[in-house]
């Protein structure tokens, strides 16, 4: 089952484009992280998600029910949390749980104690006077402590200090491993996310470049590195940031299928030496950014 | 229902210091009223002061209602996507149950619950309280109504005030204009012009706070509120029927029944009037008969025709009623004597003012006197002397039912109290063979009268509503005060004033000339008199070629 699927789903701002015929699917469970640069329109997307924008064209379905139909019953189940949002800033941070607990039947007084303990907030000082960390991870808490079915999550750790944003993400962590919660998080790069996301999604202006698993995207990624060959018929059309020196090859082969493929290589490059390693989440996107371009499975095939 | 309660409590929370505030003004106002109705001011001077800052209460009431409104609806923004209240279980109902009920207590259970004391302090019975309640509510509504319309359609305070400014500098800018006036004035039709322009102005109102709540379209909302203000514009400028009617049926419906078919006039006679630099005046004078004896006339306006053959000329005219026709069913509701046929004794003990214009006149063998005064061109009037005109009129009468509200020995510090309504006798000054007496009265305000009933002030409609009487039971006589000065403050639905009177001596008829009672001021009684309207009787004269004479 899917609790995010969106159909041709595209919102313009007067003649600009936001997002674009996006189809994009969240299954439940799933952690999945939309990357993107800046102006790609993952805000836009989750904000239609979240119906505070509504869609110009096509449909969004959140938890099975059309995005503009959204209601209390949905938000009891839906976490959400973005960089631009307004807290409460006159409040303390133990105002603001109780302002926010009756809300929430599923609230876990137990939950909400274990992270309170683990972000180490300070209760009685008011939000304006607490660092913009702190801020994040009060407003995380309440997004995390009633156990939503679903998290969206907008660029909620952008500027933060990577030792705030592992915290954050640990917690985030913490309740994703404990429940079945699925989580959407609109991230600029994969950072401390990657030992978490499962599923990965790729925005640039507005279009949906990718949308995968990250076991099948690190499966069909490798960093290749060739030395010794002497005489090459230069790289195929699919390899990403193709290098080539004197002493050596490299480049990304986005297209590693096992077996087949290094045949491939050892053909390209008759007696080198050929190397393949396995990369990382956060190396696949970078090298994909570096590229401009973005091969997809079906694509090649 | 409870979430709805969890979200008032916590706007309640956020917003105490400004409640606060709003309810220190409207205190602060009713504490002022007080101490004006219980004797804080010596003089007109402190009692104006003491208004002044009564008034000055009630700008900033008004101020921090406008204030609250706006703070009250953006403790919950509707415009943009950054409040984080959008994304949390809470539906657009469920919020805007939240923000009515929080409205409501503030913006009209406390303003009654401050002003319940001061009503009940006032000796206000369940109808003053009702109806006092309404009009609070109704000017609270004045406040809330376009506060909330543009506090929805605002995403800060600054763009709230810039905008209720442009809505207000409209509005006022609109008002002013020329056609707008005449509209706004137009007989017969304005009142329902004005009602109608406010009903649609508040039905948008609420259709654009319904969509910001329940849809939060922002462009609709925008679209909504300048469609309504075209409505309302358009209802003020331009509806064309009169629905006042129907109320005027209700209010007929309360009236006594008086016998009106056998009230007629009968034509004295038609003079001319001549003064140096002032256009001629031609004054009709006629006697009311049929009017019974404990109601007593007022003046309204008449229609007036006078035709030769084929020319015609219509001039309205102003009525006034003589002596007999306003003093004697008081005297009468006072329990002193009413002599019959005696127009010197009336003159004498009634103290009509001479200023009036109307002592010295012919007063009717029998009936009431009343005369039509009408300035003339000379070349008509020389054409209706040299060729008397045939002659039309027709005014509506109406009847007041004189009512001694109270009565109180004449002495400083002496009251009059009867319910909601009080008279204070301030001081008293003998000033050469007059005695003035300063009065502060309070009683309800409410301009929303109902037919016939009284509120304090007056009854619903025009015409001499409250008068005073200093009275001398043991020679049977009465003066009738003269107001020298009435400073009205308004605290609350509370109408504080005060009055200067003179009453000067009664006088007779003796050997030719009017002499002035001696002793007349001893022993005296202040009588409170109120009149209840209790009809309205067209009435026609014909007159064919109708004579002048001109006035010695």
């Amino acid at each position: 089952m899917n609790l995010i699927e969106t159909r041709k789903l595209s919102r313009w701002y007067g003649m600009a484009d936001g997002v674009h015929g996006l189809a994009l699917v969240v299954p439940q469970g799933s952690m999945c992280l939309l990357l993107g640069g800046s102006g790609a329109g993952k805000s836009t997307a989750t904000k239609v998600l979240m119906n505070l924008l509504r869609p110009s064209e096509g449909e969004a379905l959140v938890l099975g029910v059309d995005s503009r139909r959204l209601g209390p019953g949905e938000f009891a189940q839906i976490g959400y949390l973005a960089e631009d949002q307004t807290p409460p800033m006159h409040l303390t941070v133990r105002e603001w749980l109780n302002d926010c607990r009756p809300f929430y039947p599923t609230w876990d007084g137990g939950l909400e104690q274990m992270l309170l303990k683990q972000f180490a907030l300070p209760l009685d000082r008011k939000l304006r006077l607490i660092s913009r960390g702190m801020r994040v991870k009060a407003a995380l808490l309440t997004v995390l402590a009633f156990r939503p079915k679903l998290v969206v999550l907008d660029e909620p750790f952008a500027g933060l200090e990577p030792p705030v944003v592992a915290e954050c993400v640990r917690g985030l962590a913490t309740v994703a491993a404990a429940g079945d919660c699925t989580v959407l998080a609109a991230v600029s790069e994969v950072g401390e996310f990657e030992p978490l996301a499962t599923r990965v999604a790729l925005l640039d202006q507005g279009r949906l470049r990718l949308n995968e698993s990250v076991e099948d995207l690190r499966a069909r990624f490798r960093q290749v590195e060739v030395k010794g060959a002497e005489a090459h018929a230069g790289p195929a059309a699919d390899w990403l940031e193709w290098e080539d020196t004197r002493e050596r090859v490299r480049f990304v082969e986005p297209l590693y299928e096992g077996e087949v493929t290094e045949r491939a290589w050892r053909e390209r490059f008759p007696g080198a030496a050929v190397a393949a390693q396995a990369m990382t989440l956060r190396e696949i996107h970078l090298s994909m950014m570096r590229a401009g371009r973005v091969v997809k499975k079906a694509e090649a095939a | 229902m409870k979430l709805i309660g969890h979200i008032v409590k916590k706007d309640f929370r956020e917003l105490s210091g400004t409640v606060a505030i709003y309810t220190l003004f409207i205190a602060a106002k009713l504490v002022l009223g007080a101490l004006l109705v219980h004797g804080a001011a010596a003089d007109p001077a402190m009692f104006s002061r003491i208004q002044s800052y009564g008034n000055l209460c009630l700008g900033l009431e008004v101020l921090t209602g406008y204030v609250l409104v706006a703070a009250w609806v953006h403790e919950h923004p509707l415009i943009g996507t950054r409040a984080e209240w959008m994304t949390r279980p809470i539906s657009g109902g469920q919020l805007l149950a939240a923000k009515l009920c929080g409205l409501g207590l503030v913006m009209a259970v406390l303003p009654l619950a401050l002003a319940l004391p001061w009503w009940l302090g006032n000796g206000y019975g369940v109808h003053e309280i009702e109806r006092a309640a309404a009009e609070t509510l109704l000017r609270q509504a004045v406040v809330v109504v376009p506060a909330l319309a543009l506090a929805v359609l605002t995403d800060g305070f600054d763009r709230y005030v810039i905008w209720l400014l442009v809505l207000f500098g409209l509005g006022f800018g609109a008002s002013m204009l020329p056609p707008v006036r005449a509209a706004m004035s137009t007989p017969d039709v304005a009142v329902t012009r004005e009602w109608l322009s406010l009903a649609v102005a508040a039905a948008t109102a609420l259709f654009v706070v319904a969509n910001q709540f329940f849809t939060r379209r922002t462009g609709r909302g925008v679209a909504l509120l300048c469609f309504g203000l075209g409505g309302t514009a358009l209802a003020a400028w331009w509806w064309p029927h009169d629905l006042t009617r129907f109320a005027r049926r209700t209010a007929e419906a309360t009236w006594e029944s008086v016998p009106a078919d056998q009230i007629t006039l009968v034509l004295e006679r038609a003079r001319v009037i001549r003064r140096p630099n002032r256009e001629p005046e031609l004054r009709v004078a006629m006697a009311v008969r049929g009017v019974p004896p404990d109601l007593k006339l007022h003046g309204g306006r008449a229609a007036q025709t006078w035709e030769w053959g084929g020319v015609k000329i219509e001039r309205p005219g102003e009525l006034h009623i003589e002596n007999f026709g306003t003093v004697a069913p008081v005297l009468r509701a006072l329990g002193l004597r009413v002599p019959q046929m005696d127009p010197a004794w009336f003159q004498a003990n009634a103290e009509r003012p001479l200023r009036a214009g109307l002592l010295g006149q012919l007063i009717p063998p029998e009936g009431v006197g009343l005369s039509v005064q009408t300035p003339m061109r000379p070349a008509y009037l020389a054409r209706m002397q040299h060729e008397p005109a045939d002659y039309d009129l027709a005014v509506s009468l109406e009847l007041f039912r004189p009512e001694v509200i109270g009565e109180e020995p004449l002495r400083t510090g002496g009251r009059i109290d009867r319910g909601r309504d009080h008279v204070r006798i301030a001081r008293l000054e003998q000033v050469g063979s007059a005695l003035r007496v300063t009065l502060v009265e309070s009683g309800p305000a409410v301009s929303w009268k109902s037919p016939g009933r009284y509120v304090g002030t007056g009854f619903a409609g025009e015409g001499p509503e409250v008068e005073y009487f200093l009275t001398n039971r043991a020679r049977g006589n009465a003066s009738r005060g003269q107001e020298l000065l009435a400073q009205r403050a308004r605290f609350g639905t509370v109408a504080i004033t005060w009055r200067v009177l003179e009453f000067r001596a009664p006088r007779e008829w003796i050997g030719g000339a009017w002499v002035e009672l001696q002793g007349w001021d001893q022993n005296l009684t202040l009588a409170k008199v109120a009149n209840r309207r209790v009809a309205e009787v067209p009435c026609a004269l014909q007159v064919e070629s109708l004579p002048l004479t001109e006035d010695k």
